[in-house]
């Protein structure tokens, strides 16, 4: 077996297996990063999914007939088909039989049912039995386009709601509020959906001038001010300006659309049995918003109202009957319902309870009906429907789905801050985070590092000066070892970051303006530093060979002339040893100290402000860039070593 | 008669006074007549008895002999407790004559002590001598250090929130007690003991598995020397985002902190084997697990227990920054220690950094005599 | 050699080792046939491939041409039945062992059961002298003392060969003495088939049967000397005619043995590299 090759892919191979399993480690790592991100952020993603607070709300109404018949025709006969806008929304697919859905919906115009019989299929409704009235009246025509042909205006803003027509088709209004809130420096912002314009705070940006779209995200052509609502429009068209009456399409038409009232729209009955005693029902849409002004029930062709009366008597604990406005209502105690026969007895506008409620017990009377369970859309009226009433719903808002996504793991890619952020995301952080100010100016991150470093720096000169001193001491006084090298042990288990606000305070009374000094840092980083410095130079100065010694006798060498070129030389390798070795804490004790100086000039506080801002990333990055620095000081330790000591090679 | 004269032993009756000490007793004795009060006054109580203890101090020092000085440590001692408290009971800040008796009995102990450490012991001499030397010199400084730490506060009218006094400490130590020992139980017992010992566990165990492994190692030692400078101060807030603020991510710090040196010093222990005792387990055809259980495994014990004291040592400082930077409920030593420097409350925050020391040292005392009775066959516990 | 059937049988065999990037000859063209109950004694300079030969044997490493058979099987087989004991240079005793757990080792490999493996172990150490030493640990003994708890653990196999490279090399002259002493009458009792790695001509003489000299540079067997001293021997037999003239005789064999190696037959290939530390001496 001789030696092949040439005879220098031996280096290249010995770097190779020096450089490969070190990247292959590094890799697996970053490669495990992943799923332990997704483990730590998937549960904060689902909590944020369920909060209902993060759902989007959607306002169902009653939805207009699709296609506005030529005119308003008068009627439509048996047979006939219509297409309601926005259909599926009403129409269970999934598990409601045709009949059933019938009994889910009823035809409405002008706010009155209309007596009429139909089915349904997958994509319209068949009438059974004709339709007696006009179908639409139409309305004014909208004035415009007030711009290039997207911003259209109602002559009388109090029609804004009427539904709009362009074409003969029915135009869907539906906008989506951005995921972000604006927070006047933010131009990106990202939809959960919509592709159509966008609307600033009552102004209208078209994609290509106003802004430009970046895959899911948004880029405006200027940053909207702080808070302004930034909202992007979903379906045909949007309100742009509620009290000025002008709206906006999504889609620009030179021609305008026409308002239309009294169209006849397909609406939802409430879920229950009408049988004359019960007055129980349920909305189809859950679970309901509460406080939701824009709900309207209508029994019929009569708007329920929701009011709750509040009696004029005081609830002080004794008293039985109070006395309210109205003669009938739901009676409810402290929000739970009471039933009367049982639970009070009414005479009048008189209500008597069979138990006096309880001192500032909460007393309502509603009038029409309440909302007994938002969560579960139950609604409980005051006096029960007749067979042949209608019971449906004008409008009414609920929760419609998470923003966030539809699954955990949508969630996840739309937090924006995540407990631990995927390694690529750190990585396109870093150029940005790097360069986001001047280097002139405190807040850069190279400055802080450098900052940060001079403070170690003159931490490890200060402790290790000490430390060498210290050792000397034990080294030439045999007494100081003995009575001192115990308490010096002791004094390493005391936590020096502990002592960290009384040292601040110490040197905040002697004058040091400690927000902006290296002295705190410098003192913290020395006393960690010097432990060690101390110990390994005291083995240092003792681990001369004997003989060398027996040789300086015989000499006649003085004994600072035996310290000098014996005992020093041989322990300068231990003296850099050590401190490399108190290194890496005292960079730790210096960043604690400027953190809790709040020294602005430091890397803590960027760690810190970091931190506290949330971003995750660029804690990630400061904490890669620490690691860093203390190997960089490491090696610094190292070279210092070379040129002080060059004839030891470790 | 010439013969009788000098069969008596040269120096028991001659007088070689320990001329520094007896300088700074002189000293001391002077203070006595000056004023105790920056105003002038005289020391509230004490005179008499002061001044006797000194005296009974200086009476050693002027024989000199070397194992009769020491004696003057305890009377020297004495006396500056005694001026300590003297001072305490005027009302005003302290004058040049408590100054010089504290000053000078404390000098006088610190020299009394140090004379008796520069005595040559031989083999022959009673075993007490070698007692004494080894531990008064440590003693005597901790009560001068306490004493001079009481002694400067209380002279110069230090006010409670700038700096507490010892006695302070001692105060707060006994009437919060069990607070400390319940902050003390959640930073010790479910903070570094939990972290520690999942860490040494985890260390262990991936330890092991790169022992196997050349290209692992070649891969993660020096990464795991990298990772190891990763300061705590940027790490405790990213866990504490990601675990909560309660006693797990404290807990957490506290492992990945002690992952690294762990898994050093294992891989170290299992791989640095005599090659001889390799090839001798090689010559018994021996299988490669029970080559790990016979050989590698027990010369790893005395790495591992370096990485436990590295652990320990390590450990409660991670704790403590950790619980510095990670705000929480108000338990744990170092919540305790924050908030009260915070308040201004530094009795506190020195009762629970000597609770903290004190644990510590009686930890790092367990594990060393578990090291011993483990490893006592290393040479670096046999003293050889 | 003799009439006793050959346990082990080196036929050809060579070994080198590359080092950075020359080559170097640890051992060339080694033949030998060692027969059942022998006493054989390897001796050579530095660098003669004594120590490789008897790891090669013992197959702690393998060789790059020829072959080995040792009882019959290969060396592999061999150290896998467990057919020899080895006793190395140092004691390499585990410290954390006390004196009859170190014996115990080999007993517990091989799954011997408790009660059995201590009452071998101390039937060992009795016979090694160190009766009264059972709790006692490695660094509580002398140097001879740990060298002859390692040669009780080699026995504790009871196998067929031992094989001792330079046991006693760090032991001064006057316990050297004695533990030959010891040896040959271990060797006497329990009759293995002892080979002996040594730097010593007089302690190869004193000890065995046959004497291997080999020479450096490349490592070569150069010649087999018998030794016809009678057993068994004593401190007279030091001292006698014989000793001298065989031990005369060993050494003119080594010096004339390595002047031929050095002037004619076989520089290695290459400069002279020097061979690793490990694997000879």
């Amino acid at each position: 077996m001789s030696s092949t090759g040439s005879s220098d892919d031996r280096p290249l191979r010995r770097t190779a297996m020096r450089v490969v399993p070190i990247v292959a480690v590094l890799a697996v790592a970053v490669v495990l990063m992943y799923p332990v991100a997704l483990w730590l952020g998937l549960p904060l993603a689902r909590l944020r999914m369920e909060n209902l607070a993060n759902w989007l709300v959607n306002t169902t109404a009653a939805h207009p007939l699709r296609e506005a018949p030529a005119a308003g025709t008068t009627g439509a006969p048996a047979g006939a088909r219509l297409t309601f806008g926005a259909f599926e929304e009403l129409v269970a697919t999934e598990d409601a039989a045709p009949v059933r859905d019938v009994e889910r919906l009823v035809l409405v115009r002008g706010g009155e049912p209309v007596a009429a019989t139909f089915t349904l299929d997958g994509e319209g409704l068949v009438l059974q039995s004709a339709v007696e009235g006009p179908l639409l009246q139409w309305g004014d025509l909208l004035e415009g386009p007030l711009d290039a042909g997207h911003v259209f205006r109602f002559s009388d803003p109090a029609a804004l709601g009427s539904a709009l027509f362009l074409n003969g088709s029915l135009l869907e209004a539906g906008a989506v509020d951005s995921v972000e809130r604006a927070d006047g420096v933010n131009r990106e912002f990202t939809f959960s959906h919509g592709a159509g314009p966008v609307i600033v705070a009552g102004e209208l940006l078209v994609e290509g001038v106003g802004f430009e779209v970046d895959g899911n995200r948004v880029v405006l052509g200027r940053a909207p001010p702080f808070n302004a609502p930034v909202r992007r429009i979903s379906r045909d068209y949007a309100v742009l300006d509620a009290a000025a009456g002008t709206i906006a399409l999504a889609q620009p038409s030179a021609q305008a659309p026409q308002a239309a009232s009294a169209v006849l729209a397909l609406a939802e009955l409430l879920l229950g049995g009408v049988n004359g005693s019960n007055r129980t029902f349920q909305l189809q849409h859950t679970p309901l918003v509460e406080n939701d002004p824009a709900r309207r029930l209508v029994l019929n062709g009569q708007e329920l109202s929701a009011t709750a009366e509040r009696p004029q008597e005081r609830v002080d604990g004794e008293r039985a009957s109070f006395t309210f406005a109205g003669t009938r209502g739901v009676v409810t105690v402290n929000g739970a319902e009471l039933t009367e026969g049982r639970d009070y007895s009414r005479a009048g506008n008189v209500v008597t309870f069979v138990r006096p409620p309880a001192r500032n017990a909460q007393l309502r009377q509603y009038q029409d009906y309440l909302v007994s369970d938002p969560a579960s859309g139950t609604v409980t009226l005051a006096v029960a429907p007749v067979p042949g009433d209608k019971l449906w719903a004008a409008s009414y808002t609920y929760y419609d789905r998470p923003e966030c996504g539809a699954t955990p793991l949508e969630c996840f890619f739309t937090m924006p801050q995540h407990p631990m952020p995927f390694p690529h995301w750190i990585a396109q952080r870093i150029g940005p985070f790097l360069t986001a100010y001047p280097f002139a100016d405190s807040r850069n991150v190279v400055r802080a590092t450098i900052y940060t470093a001079a403070g170690t720096l003159l931490a490890l000169l200060l402790g290790g000066l000490v430390g060498v001193l210290l050792a000397v001491v034990f080294v030439a006084v045999r007494p100081a070892e003995r009575a001192l090298l115990p308490w010096v042990i002791a004094s390493q288990t005391v936590p020096i970051i502990a002592l960290v606000p009384v040292l601040l305070l110490l040197l905040g009374n002697v004058g040091v303006t400690v927000q902006t000094s290296l002295v705190p840092a410098t003192l913290i980083g020395a006393y960690i530093a010097f432990f060690p410095v101390a110990v390994g130079t005291v083995t240092g100065l003792r681990s001369v060979d004997p003989l060398a010694l027996d040789l300086m006798k015989s000499y006649a060498a003085s004994p600072l002339e035996v310290f000098w070129k014996v005992r020093f030389p041989a322990a300068v390798p231990f003296f850099f040893t050590s401190l490399k070795l108190g290194t890496a804490a005292a960079l730790v004790g210096a960043l604690v100290a400027e953190t809790e100086s709040n020294n602005r000039y430091g890397l803590g506080y960027a760690i810190v402000g970091q931190v506290q801002a949330g971003n995750v990333s660029d804690v990630w990055i400061l904490l890669i860039i620490s690691a860093l620095l203390g190997i960089g000081l490491v090696a610094l330790v190292g070279v210092a070593q070379r040129v002080l000591a060059p004839w030891e090679f470790r | 008669m010439i013969g009788s004269r000098s069969a008596t032993t040269a120096g028991t009756w001659r007088l070689r006074p320990y001329l520094p000490a007896v300088a700074f007793g002189l000293l001391a004795l002077v203070g006595l007549f000056g004023p105790f009060g920056a105003a002038g006054q005289p020391p509230a109580f004490g005179l008499p008895l002061m001044g006797a203890l000194l005296g009974l101090a200086l009476l050693p020092l002027l024989h000199g002999g070397p194992w009769l000085v020491p004696l003057a440590t305890p009377f020297a001692l004495g006396a500056a407790l005694l001026a300590i408290l003297a001072q305490r009971a005027l009302p005003v800040s302290a004058g040049w004559g408590y100054w010089a008796v504290l000053g000078g009995s404390l000098m006088v102990a610190a020299l009394a002590t140090g004379r008796v450490t520069v005595i040559e012991l031989f083999g022959e001499d009673p075993p007490w001598k070698r007692r004494v030397q080894s531990v008064l010199p440590a003693a005597t400084v901790a009560f001068l250090l306490l004493l001079a730490w009481e002694g400067l506060v209380v002279g110069s009218r230090v006010p409670k929130g700038i700096f507490p006094r010892v006695s302070d400490i001692g105060a707060t130590l006994v009437s919060s007690w069990s607070v400390l020992m319940a902050d003390a139980y959640l930073t010790f017992v479910r903070e570094v003991a939990f972290g520690a010992a999942v860490g040494l566990t985890f260390g262990f165990l991936v330890g092991a598995a790169i022992a196997f492994s050349p290209f692992l190692q070649r891969g993660f030692l020096p990464l795991a020397t990298a990772f190891g400078a990763v300061p705590i101060v940027g790490l405790a807030p990213v866990l504490g985002r990601a675990l909560g603020v309660d006693w797990e991510s404290k807990a957490a710090v506290v492992v990945i902190v002690t992952f690294f040196p762990v898994v050093l010093n294992t891989v170290q222990g299992l791989t640095k084997v005599d090659p001889l005792k390799l090839e001798l387990l090689r010559s018994y055809a021996a299988k490669p697990l029970k080559v790990f259980m016979a050989l590698r495994l027990p010369n790893a014990l005395p790495y591992l227990f370096t990485a436990l004291k590295v652990a320990l040592v390590v450990g409660v400082i991670s704790v403590i920054v950790a619980e510095f930077l990670i705000p929480g409920p108000p338990n744990g030593l170092g919540q305790r220690i924050s908030l009260s420097a915070h308040r201004g409350a530094f009795d506190v925050v020195f009762a629970a950094i000597l609770v903290s020391s004190v644990i510590s040292m009686a930890l790092y005392a367990a594990i060393s005599l578990l090291e011993r009775l483990l490893t006592g066959w290393h040479p670096s516990n046999r003293g050889s | 050699m003799s009439a006793a059937p050959p346990i082990i049988e080196v036929a050809g065999v060579g070994k080198r080792f590359v080092v950075g990037k020359a080559e170097a000859v640890a051992l060339q063209d080694a033949d030998l046939t060692i027969a059942d109950g022998q006493f054989v004694s390897l001796i050579g300079p530095s660098g003669c491939g004594k120590t490789t030969l008897m790891r090669l044997i013992a197959d702690l490493i393998e060789p790059t041409e020829g072959s080995i058979s040792v009882a019959g099987k290969t060396p592999r087989q061999a150290r896998q039945d467990r057919e020899y004991g080895y006793v190395f240079q140092a004691p390499a005793l585990y410290e954390w062992r006390s004196v009859l757990a170190n014996v115990m080792l080999p007993l517990e490999i091989m799954g011997v059961p408790k009660a059995e493996r201590k009452a071998r172990a101390v039937t060992l150490l009795a016979m090694v002298g160190l009766e009264s030493f059972h709790r006692s640990y490695p660094w509580q003994l002398s140097g001879g003392m740990q060298q002859r708890v390692s040669i009780a653990r080699a026995l504790a196999m009871e196998p067929k060969i031992l094989l001792m490279d330079e046991p006693f090399g760090a032991l001064d002259e006057i316990t050297r003495e004695t533990m030959n002493f010891e040896l040959l009458r271990l060797w006497q009792e329990t009759r293995k088939t002892v080979v002996f790695v040594t730097h010593s001509i007089a302690e190869a003489v004193f000890l065995s049967s046959h004497i291997v000299v080999m020479t450096a540079r490349p490592g070569r067997i150069r010649e087999v000397i018998e030794v016809d001293l009678p057993y068994p021997r004593d401190a007279e037999t030091r001292e006698s005619e014989r000793f001298f003239e065989l031990t005369t005789r060993v050494r003119e064999a080594l010096r004339v043995g390595q002047a031929a190696a050095n002037a004619g037959g076989g520089a290695s290939s290459g400069a002279a590299a020097a061979i690793p530390k490990s694997a000879a001496d």
